[in-house]
């Protein structure tokens, strides 16, 4: 079961991290906002909650895919340190 | 946000406190009160009958009294993009022979659609039994009528208001004989 939920886990990176939730917090807010004014000036609660569920959809099933954009800034980690055991263990 | 499970936990987190946003904004916007829609109303009530008995045979025998009204009237201008529905009722108020003001519903009709909200309704007899505690309707004031709405909305609160009233209260009739 773990090695299932580890394969769909969909890792990305921390620049991806940052891009992710500036995205989310931009557009939850922006479908708020445009589908109160849509409501209110159509006068249609269908296109209010049309508005706010597709955005809603978009956003949960958007966020979830390990885009390429969100795994482009890989970590990239210091060189080895030779330390004295770890160069006994090469030698 | 580093796996898919944290970032479908956050979104969907966000997205319910947007959600409430959304909630409370409409709910402000719906605040201000209903236009007035008793313009285009006519109400008229005529008395037809009291009459004494027991219900199914249960309880005392009490005065039963009957009215029928004409009523048309349009209600659309209550439905905006808020309105799930409005209930449209009738209220019968007099005062007993005790010196109680009762207030007692005798007919109501739940309007759902837009397209429904034109009403004209003739000879209608009241739905509710209408009866008073006292079991007489001897000595009472005369009764008047007013018919009221409530709005429903999808989200936020009730609005209650008055579509148009009787000019003339209504004397109740006398009872008549019991025939059996």
């Amino acid at each position: 079961m773990d090695d299932i939920l580890k394969l769909v886990e969909f890792k990305i990176d921390f620049e991806g991290q940052k891009l992710a939730e500036l995205i989310y917090r931009v557009v939850a807010v922006a479908a708020t906002l445009l589908a109160f004014i849509v409501g209110y000036a159509t006068q249609s609660m269908l296109a209010c909650v049309a508005i706010f569920g597709g955005a809603s959809v978009l956003l949960l099933a958007g966020l979830t895919i390990p885009w390429p954009a969100f795994n482009a800034h890989p970590v990239v980690w210091l060189p080895e340190v030779q330390s004295k055991e770890s160069a006994k263990k090469t030698q | 946000m580093h796996t898919a499970y944290q970032r479908l936990s956050n979104v969907s987190a966000f997205l319910t406190s947007c959600a409430m946003v959304l909630v409370a904004l409409i709910t402000i916007a719906s605040l201000p009160p209903p236009p007035d829609v008793s313009s285009v109303v006519n109400l008229s009530v005529a008395a037809q009958k009291v009459l004494s008995g027991r219900r199914a045979n249960y309880g005392r025998e009490r005065d039963y009294a009957f009215f029928k009204f004409d009523y048309s009237g349009d209600l659309r201008p209550l439905f905006d993009w808020n309105t799930k529905q409005v209930f449209l009722y009738l209220v019968a108020d007099y005062t007993n022979s005790q010196g109680v003001h009762n207030e007692v519903v005798i007919w109501d009709r739940i309007v759902r659609r837009k397209e429904d909200a034109r009403l004209r309704i003739a000879d209608q007899n009241n739905k509710y039994p209408f009866k008073d505690y006292s079991t007489t309707f001897k000595n009472s004031s005369d009764v008047g009528f007013t018919m009221h709405y409530n709005i429903m909305p999808h989200v936020g609160i009730l609005k209650y208001g008055t579509v148009g009233t009787i000019s003339d209260r209504v004397q109740f009739p006398a009872k008549e004989a019991k025939t059996s």
